[in-house]
């Protein structure tokens, strides 16, 4: 595993424990959370007030919903919108049963919210594999341009095939591909890849990327060439990461007259 | 944007906010020692201590901390942040204990910090943005 993914896993795995825990909070002791809720956002979750000449404007709770009723609290159909006064709430809120309602509520808006964070987290996240993939390719040719020649080889798989105009036969192996790069590495100045607008797609375990992208070399006592090229590129993914298994690069044809 | 732009963004970013954690603890060893003492005594066993060992603490911490925030000798003001919050974070053990007592669920915000020092460290040559150290 690279290091990269060591340091942003153990990341997620403590921001993920450390939200868990305030969630798992949220359960254990709601009051805590109302008091929080009350204290630092300032939101009261069954009152909206919205002082104005000295009113409270009462958007108060649903009975139908709650299913009770104490004869204290005030309903929509007693307020029937209007704005009430101050001391009309205060009256309302100040037993025991507002605050059991208020628990219960409460609860039902965290766990609601705790499944439905739980059920979108649970969906297959095609959008999350496309992004890893493009993450791959673009490190990839990162390090190609930079002469990386350790992190290049990170994600190419031991039986990696690559079919390239450079090269008479298939380079085939791991180890040929390294043999490549180190060649061209060393008869070369410089050799830059821009990628032009790729494609990625994810089939299962399998990933594609395709497109053109331009290669601007400059080999030793030659001047720099720049040749576009189309590419394919196919990876698999093994133990969490994108491997790539089968590279195909080829001039682009002439343009019709 | 592009892969090799985004890494060291977000380690800088990471970085910043590290920096600032702690430099904020800092500071309170110069503007309140009292409080900084009693901290060290509650938490690491160390009590009795003064003033001015406080001050020489914090005055040490923060040679170290501008170092980590200017990215300089990344090799030891990295690793040196990484064991300072590891010990402040090993230390409030008993907190961890018991989660939701009081305003213990705010000590577990160390653990996501702490795992940020680790990035740092293990990547602190990809960390190249707003640096003025050698690019290690």
């Amino acid at each position: 595993m690279q290091r990269e993914q060591v340091g942003l896993f153990i990341l997620r795995v403590s921001l993920g424990l450390f939200l868990l825990l305030w969630s798992l909070d949220k359960l254990v002791v709601p009051e805590d959370t109302m008091k929080i809720f009350t204290k630092r956002f300032t939101t009261d979750l069954f009152t909206t007030k919205k002082r104005k000449r000295g009113l409270v404007l009462c958007i108060p709770h649903d009975k139908v919903v709650l299913g009770a009723n104490d004869g204290h609290s005030l309903s929509r159909a007693a307020v029937g919108g209007r704005p009430c006064r101050e001391d009309e709430m205060a009256g309302s809120l100040l037993n025991g049963t507002e605050e059991r309602r208020r628990n219960f509520m409460l609860r039902r808006t965290v766990l609601m919210l705790i499944v439905l964070v739980a059920c979108t987290g649970l969906s297959p996240a095609q959008g999350d594999e496309v992004d890893g993939l493009r993450a791959s390719f673009e490190h990839e040719i990162a390090a190609f341009n930079a002469r990386d020649l350790d992190t290049l080889m990170g994600n190419q798989h031991e039986h990696v095939v690559a079919l390239n105009p450079a090269s008479p036969t298939p380079v085939d192996g791991k180890s040929a591909r390294r043999q490549s790069y180190q060649t061209l590495f060393a008869t070369t100045e410089s050799v830059t890849v821009t990628p032009k607008n790729p494609q990625f797609r994810v089939i299962d375990n399998t990933g594609l990327v395709w497109g053109e992208y331009t290669i601007a070399a400059k080999s030793k006592d030659k001047p720099m060439t720049t040749t576009a090229v189309r590419f394919t590129r196919t990876y698999v993914k093994s133990g969490g990461q994108w491997l790539l298994v089968l590279y195909h690069v080829a001039p682009l044809s002439a343009q019709p007259q | 944007m592009k892969l090799e732009d985004r890494v060291p963004l977000a380690l800088a970013l990471l970085r910043l906010s590290v920096f600032l954690l702690m430099f904020m603890w800092d500071i309170d060893k110069f503007l309140n020692p009292e409080h900084a003492a009693h901290v060290y005594a509650n938490f690491y066993f160390l009590s009795g201590l003064g003033a001015v060992v406080m001050y020489l603490v914090g005055a040490l911490e923060l040679v170290i901390l501008i170092g980590f925030v200017l990215g300089i000798r990344k090799n030891l003001t990295y690793c040196a942040v990484l064991v300072l919050h590891g010990i402040s974070t090993l230390s409030a053990f008993r907190q961890y204990l018991h989660p939701f007592e009081g305003p213990n669920l705010l000590f577990f915000a160390a653990w996501p910090a702490l795992a940020a020092c680790f990035a740092l460290y293990v990547l602190r040559d990809l960390d190249i943005q707003w640096v003025v150290g050698q690019r290690e």
